[in-house]
């Protein structure tokens, strides 16, 4: 209520959108991710790689016997997996390359900050445990020649720096992340203290 | 008269001095790599003593860098006209063992002078590149000469075909000629085609990846769609210009020859071809080669958005341009590449006075959040601004189903198709019968004592009513019901009639595809 408390807790609400059951759930989410993960990865090719070579032997079957139209309609080599869901309807057909290696979309993590473009990170303002308000400066990151400046897209703690000074990075890595049980700390705080926050532009 | 045999004697000395290109060695190491010199693909191409080169003394003026000290022979790049199936052609074939064909401002003025050439005697335009790409020493007037190029590849857009052949490296600025040409040929190992080339990748985002990779022959036909023939060698791809320039126009005002009138191949049988279960996939490509002359088809970017067919063939002896839903990939669903490959090849047709027939036989448009994500709203739409844009004759024949915006799409009525021909299979709904009935008899189906066998029960309802070309023939959507069989005869007769087709539309400087 007074304005030096104000300063110190100034976090804004957290951003709308955000769901988190609960603070005891938050926790546990970020345990979790330190944790190593199975291999999905490796199976998940190899399943792939399989599911490759049977197409692209089907798909010579029915190519070599293309060419003559009763053939075409009697003997045609479909694998029944091979089927296309279009409205109620499964239509037994070829998948092509780039629809089986589409990327399957994930709504994106709003703990991590990440980068968009490969470069590398020449100068760091913040520390890990740092508490950061939107639009605050986090890094240099140098890019096609250019000084970007990463910003801090919402309020938050910073739980930990995960790059260093000088390391080269792919499009995706993760920059910064964010301590996601302190931002739900600080909105059940609101909630419980009524603060009502001046708008901070 | 010694005087004139001495100057003739000079004049040869001077010619075959100049038609060594870069010399031996060069020569040499050009055939090693596995690709022809620029001579030997241009008098591959062409009709056998039909070319004359010009510009054979042509210097560059450079200065700098040492520039002064080097003569390039003909600049680096050969231009000239031709013949090919006895039609004349100008082409021109950069020459890769002088200087690495690199551009520079003489070697520009070559190529935009066979350019105007080619536009002011409305002949078809080939550029054979193999090139290092711009010649650094004369800075700026190679980056002026590039862009003269991509100027006159616009203007020339749409008035004369223009063909692109990769046979080599096409690097940086250089590629904007053949993305702005009709269709681009590439060779296996040989053609590289790419902006950023691996080095600068690597060193600005550090990713490591190599030439044939990022930009190779295979990487153009199936993933980017920039190339539109793939030929294992630089043979197969001369064969395959010659087969397509067979069906095109010499330009927008004249027809492409017309060739005597075949019957198709007995072999493929229309009325077998389609199987009769809605959901069981067969090859277009059969059905076109059933309606076809001789049943001869030359697909175009073949490798690529597999699921759908475009193409040249003949009926009754005169090109006509094919699109085709293809059921043997991703149930012939619509979708950006897709579309993109079909708006192009409809603009192509509709430029040189190609009409098009439309096999139509999808489901619907592919969904899924990448597809979304990448725009097929925007992509689909070029599909029907290309149709319905178009003034050429066009021809639809619906096979099978014809489901809610594909049906619009593809070439419907409503977009200006002159004749609209359904089979007794096609199936002319909003939405294919379970999705369908699941919606508007959802209450019935709820209130049902057995949900399930309602459920069967209303979808044979809506199939029977519904999922068949009768509603449509009832409102004139579609001009006939016709028996498979008699298709080839519909087609012919449709194109007969259009011939002389005159659709005019208010005028405007030009409209706005959604690019």
């Amino acid at each position: 209520m007074k304005k030096t408390e104000n300063k110190s807790t100034s976090i804004k609400k957290t951003r709308p959108g955000y769901k988190v059951s609960s603070l005891a759930a938050a926790k546990e989410e970020d345990a979790k991710v330190s944790q190593p993960k199975p291999d999905v990865k490796a199976n998940a090719e190899k399943a792939f790689d399989q599911k490759v070579k049977a197409l692209d032997k089907a798909e010579k079957q029915v190519h070599s016997i293309g060419e003559v139209a009763d053939a075409m309609v009697t003997s045609v080599v479909v694998p029944s997996k091979l089927q296309l869901h279009e409205e109620g309807r499964f239509y037994k057909t070829f998948f092509t390359k780039k629809f089986i290696e589409r990327k399957k979309w994930q709504a994106p993590d709003l703990t991590k900050v990440i980068s968009h473009i490969p470069g590398s990170v020449i100068q760091i303002f913040i520390k890990a445990g740092q508490e950061v308000h939107t639009g605050d400066k986090l890094m240099i990151y140098e890019a096609m020649k250019m000084k970007n400046v990463v910003n801090a897209p919402y309020d938050g703690k910073i739980k930990e720096i995960n790059v260093t000074i000088g390391e080269h990075l792919p499009k995706g890595a993760v920059l910064v992340t964010y301590e996601k049980s302190h931002v739900i700390k600080v909105a059940e705080d609101s909630k419980e203290h009524h603060h009502h926050h001046g708008s901070r532009r | 008269m010694s005087l004139l045999s001495e100057k003739i004697s000079d004049l040869q000395k001077r010619t075959a001095q100049a038609l060594q290109g870069g010399g031996e060695k060069a020569v040499a190491k050009q055939i090693a790599m596995g690709k022809l010199p620029a001579r030997e693909r241009i008098r591959q191409l062409l009709d056998e003593g039909t070319f004359y080169e010009y510009d054979l003394f042509i210097q560059h003026d450079a200065k700098e860098f040492g520039m002064d000290k080097k003569i390039l022979a003909g600049d680096g790049v050969v231009i000239g006209t031709g013949k090919i199936n006895g039609q004349p052609v100008a082409i021109y074939a950069q020459d890769f063992t002088v200087a690495g064909g690199s551009l520079g401002s003489m070697h520009a003025r070559k190529i935009t002078k066979i350019m105007d050439y080619a536009l002011r005697m409305r002949i078809p335009l080939i550029g054979i590149n193999d090139s290092g790409g711009a010649r650094i020493q004369e800075g700026v007037n190679s980056l002026a000469g590039y862009g003269e190029i991509f100027f006159r590849n616009t203007l020339n857009s749409g008035v004369i075909p223009q063909i692109s052949v990769i046979l080599g490296p096409c690097a940086g600025g250089a590629v904007y000629s053949p993305a702005l040409t009709d269709f681009v040929f590439v060779v296996d190992k040989i053609s590289k085609m790419f902006i950023t080339g691996p080095e600068v990748i690597k060193s600005v985002l550090g990713e490591e990846i190599d030439m044939e990779s990022l930009g190779g022959a295979r990487v153009h036909c199936e993933i980017t769609g920039n190339a539109h023939f793939f030929a294992e060698s630089e043979e197969q791809c001369f064969k395959q210009i010659k087969t397509l320039l067979s069906y095109l126009p010499a330009n927008n005002k004249v027809s492409a020859v017309a060739k005597k009138s075949e019957e198709p191949d007995k072999k493929f049988k229309i009325e077998k071809i389609v199987p009769a279960d809605a959901t069981a996939p067969y090859d277009v490509r059969n059905v076109i080669k059933s309606l076809t002359d001789s049943s001869d088809f030359i697909e175009v970017q073949e490798l690529w958005a597999k699921n759908i067919v475009v193409g040249f063939g003949r009926m009754d002896g005169k090109t006509v341009g094919f699109v085709a839903n293809q059921p043997l990939y991703l149930a012939g669903v619509l979708d950006c590449d897709s579309s993109d490959k079909a708006a192009k090849f409809i603009r192509f047709c509709d430029a040189f006075n190609i009409p098009i027939v439309t096999l139509e036989d999808m489901p619907g448009y592919l969904p899924g959040v990448d597809q979304e994500h990448a725009g097929v709203i925007r992509h689909g739409a070029k599909v029907l601004y290309a149709y319905s844009e178009a003034t050429v004759p066009k021809i639809t024949v619906i096979l099978r189903k014809a489901y809610g915006g594909g049906y619009i799409a593809m070439n419907s009525r409503h977009l200006r198709a002159d004749f609209v021909f359904a089979w007794p299979t096609a199936e002319i709904a909003v939405m294919g019968p379970d999705g369908a009935a699941n919606i508007i008899f959802r209450k019935e189906i709820m209130e049902a004592p057995d949900p399930e066998a309602m459920r069967k029960q209303k979808v044979a309802e809506y199939k029977e009513k519904f999922a068949n070309p009768y509603v449509a023939a009832s409102k004139g959507y579609i001009d006939s019901v016709i028996n498979p069989s008699d298709t080839r005869e519909f087609i012919l007769q449709s194109l007969e009639i259009s011939v002389d087709k005159y659709a005019g539309g208010p005028s405007k400087k030009h409209g706005l595809p959604p690019f």
